[in-house]
């Protein structure tokens, strides 16, 4: 059982202002991830959590109890980075056994919380091996299960994936959120990528320099963006977004001139003057020659990934993407007719924040 | 224009042989992409292109002319490599202006190149500036308008994106393959990302330790792997391997699972393509995660297993499902959701069933 609440943490080096006044919740047994480009303030929040920077202003509260003078070692919290090392002295056994070694439990004891571990992470046969002959999946597993084989009230969690390549990330990525699940571990997780922050968090704390952008489930920050920079973040490729003029219940598109009806959800929520639309890629449609109010476009280029086709699009002189069905039959340079999901669009201010309809 | 051919090329590095008999045309105007793991030799096949590594064995020709003896600057070939060296004394522009100065090419027109080029990367703003004050995404953009400011008879690239940050890699990869695609310059390109293979290449040609396993267009590789590597390494999430053995007498499949046997019919077409197969064999059926079909109710040919995640990705939902020690995934629309922690049962497509030999690795 653990709850973090963190309020107002600041933190500055030199110049630089790291965080600016981040305050966020992570409830017991929840997975929360941090996301942000490099330099957001992802892994200075982390270490404040786990004691390892000293903070200026603000207080990280476990339980309830305000913890700011908790030295590390006494904050019952396990902290896997992204530079892991296990002891490569050490086998695999005696790596999960080293962080027990000074507790009090007894000898059977130990090596039942370590027989646990190593069948929860897969690698009950890698138990005599050296770190040397382990591949780099493998070795994280055994990193995480040593982080985890305390059973620690908190797990932070920095880019533990980030070393590995493609395959093995998106496995352990299945495994990490089962093994949280199944442990029931608050874990607080950062990542600089978005896929990793939509399929395992409960909630995702979207972060860029320093300040939170929004808090909120992936479907919530996938689906209303606070603003065209979580947009950005958020999903591969990123939301659409062409400049727009509203004027009498309608929108003009100003790179095509292309005059459309608001969406009946906006229609009373807009005041005439200039906007952003954002359109996701899977919700720009093409669309037959004689459908009614469609958009005249041009196919730009044609990517074809063999479950979907991206399709670059030029309205004008911007360009927008579209994600369809590998059936969709579109080539180089074709003249083409598309169609945004009237429920999908997005309205920004010219500022970039979210407009909620 | 110029077409590019291996001819059974073999380079070793001391007891490593890095390139292994690699048989390879790539075509006048063609995108070819070099796919494949760190150490696969693709790396090492490319610099051999570039005449930057002598092989062992084979030849190397263009345009039919067997070029083994030619050294790199007579093979009129435009690099962008990893490790770009830019000058460090000169600025952005005149760093990209260099291979055209050395050509002798009059003022105006080097400007105009260098100009075009510039806007094409959006490195403009960047022109004024010296190598070390540019971040490494901007120098890796340098280096790569310093190759494609020349109109050479091929285009040599290794990962040429690999630095620059993911949403800005997306609107590169389009805007260089559109570039290909009118100037048609033959173009070889590394990467071991599979996702810009497929994006970019009219052919992929995917190697592992040294050797070639497959070559033939994105839909090729995806719809039809030539074995288990290639299968695997192609497509995110991963296509789905279901480790069974033949069953002659239903014309199906035996999945072992935690003690149970599960028998799953194969549909006419794949019976007819395998009948020669000997009861028993054993097999690895392939199925990618998009033609795997979740119901919640008992169906025929289908079986039931336990949906044990799923990863919302907001373009689309990746479900995982279990049956004792069988793990695979389903990826369907967003919009469809099943009950999670729940007995549900699956379909495969039929057309998307793949089989291939566990011994070999081979497809079937």
């Amino acid at each position: 059982m653990a709850e973090i609440n963190l309020v107002g943490l600041t933190k500055t080096f030199g110049d630089v202002v790291a965080l600016n006044n981040v305050s966020f919740h992570v409830a017991d047994q929840e997975f929360v991830t941090m996301l942000g480009p490099t330099g957001a303030g992802k892994t200075t929040t982390l270490r404040c959590v786990a004691g390892l920077e000293k903070l200026e202003k603000g207080e990280v509260d476990v339980n309830g109890s305000n913890i700011n003078e908790l030295p590390p070692g006494q904050r019952n919290m396990a902290y896997v980075s992204q530079h892991y090392a296990l002891y490569p002295h050490m086998t695999v056994y005696r790596n999960l056994q080293f962080p027990l070694d000074k507790t009090n439990l007894n000898a059977q004891q130990k090596k039942q919380r370590i027989d646990e571990m190593a069948k929860i992470l897969h690698i009950e046969h890698l138990m005599q091996r050296y770190p040397s002959k382990l591949s780099g999946g493998e070795m994280q597993r055994v990193v995480i299960g040593r982080a985890m084989v305390r059973s620690p009230q908190l797990f932070l969690l920095d880019e533990p994936l980030s070393n590995l390549d493609a395959k093995l990330r998106e496995e352990l990525r299945f495994e990490l959120k089962r093994l949280q699940k199944e442990a029931g571990a608050t874990t607080l997780f950062v990542t600089h990528d978005q896929i990793e922050a939509m399929s395992m968090s409960d909630k995702v704390v979207v972060i860029h320099q320093g300040v939170i952008q929004q808090i909120g489930t992936p479907a919530d920050i996938y689906s209303y963006p606070a603003n065209t920079l979580v947009s950005s973040i958020v999903g591969t490729p990123p939301m659409n977004l062409a400049p727009v003029v509203v004027e009498d219940g309608h929108y003009r598109i100003e790179s095509n001139g292309h005059l459309a009806v608001l969406p009946k959800s906006y229609q009373n929520v807009l005041a005439a003057g200039e906007y952003l639309l954002g359109v996701r890629p899977e919700d720009v449609k093409i669309v037959p020659e004689s459908t009614p109010n469609a958009l005249d476009a041009e196919a730009y280029l044609i990517e074809a990934f063999g479950y979907e086709k991206l399709i670059e699009i030029n309205l004008g002189n911007v360009r927008i993407r579209a994600r369809v069905s590998p059936r969709v039959q579109v080539k180089v340079g074709d003249q083409i007719k598309i169609h945004f999901d009237e429920h999908k669009m997005r309205f920004f201010k010219t500022d970039g924040s979210l407009i909620r309809a | 224009m110029a077409s590019v051919e291996l001819h059974d090329v073999v380079k070793r590095f001391g007891q490593t042989v890095a390139v292994n008999h690699v048989n390879l045309k790539i075509e006048d105007g063609e995108f070819l992409i070099l796919l494949g793991p760190s150490g696969c030799g693709k790396t090492t096949s490319l610099r051999s292109i570039a005449g930057l590594e002598d092989v062992d064995e084979g030849q190397i020709l263009i345009d039919g002319e067997v070029v083994n003896n030619k050294r790199p600057a007579d093979r009129d070939m435009a690099f962008c490599f990893q490790q770009y060296a830019l000058y460090p004394h000169l600025t952005a522009f005149e760093n990209i202006a260099f291979p055209l100065r050395t050509q002798n090419m009059n003022h105006n027109e080097v400007n105009q190149r260098v100009r075009e080029v510039g806007k094409l990367l959006k490195i403009e703003d960047i022109f004024p500036r010296k190598p070390k004050k540019l971040s490494a995404g901007d120098q890796q953009r340098v280096a790569l308008a310093r190759a494609m400011v020349r109109q050479p008879k091929v285009y040599l690239m290794d990962e040429p994106l690999s630095n620059l940050d993911a949403q800005v890699r997306v609107d590169m990869r389009a805007e260089l393959r559109r570039l290909q695609i009118n100037n048609r310059i033959t173009t070889v390109y590394v990467t071991h990302d599979q996702v810009e293979a497929m994006a970019m290449a009219d052919r992929i040609a995917i190697m592992d330790k040294g050797v070639l396993q497959q070559v033939g267009t994105p839909d090729d590789v995806y719809v039809s792997p030539a074995n288990l590597f290639v299968a695997n390494f192609i497509g995110s999430p991963s296509m789905n391997f279901i480790p069974c053995n033949y069953d002659a007498a239903s014309h199906g499949v035996r999945i072992p699972v935690n003690g149970e046997t599960i028998l799953y019919r194969l549909p006419v077409n794949v019976k007819q393509s395998i009948s020669d197969i000997q009861d028993g064999t054993e097999l690895i059926l392939g199925i990618r995660p998009e033609d795997v079909y979740i119901h919640t109710e008992p169906v025929d040919d289908g079986f039931d297993c336990q949906l044990v995640l799923m990863e919302a990705l907001g373009s689309e939902n990746i479900h995982h499902l279990q049956r004792g020690n069988l793990h695979f995934v389903s990826r369907t629309s967003p919009a469809d959701v099943y009950p999670v922690g729940q007995s549900v049962w699956v379909t495969l497509e039929t057309e998307g069933i793949r089989l291939f030999d566990r011994k070999t690795e081979a497809a079937i």
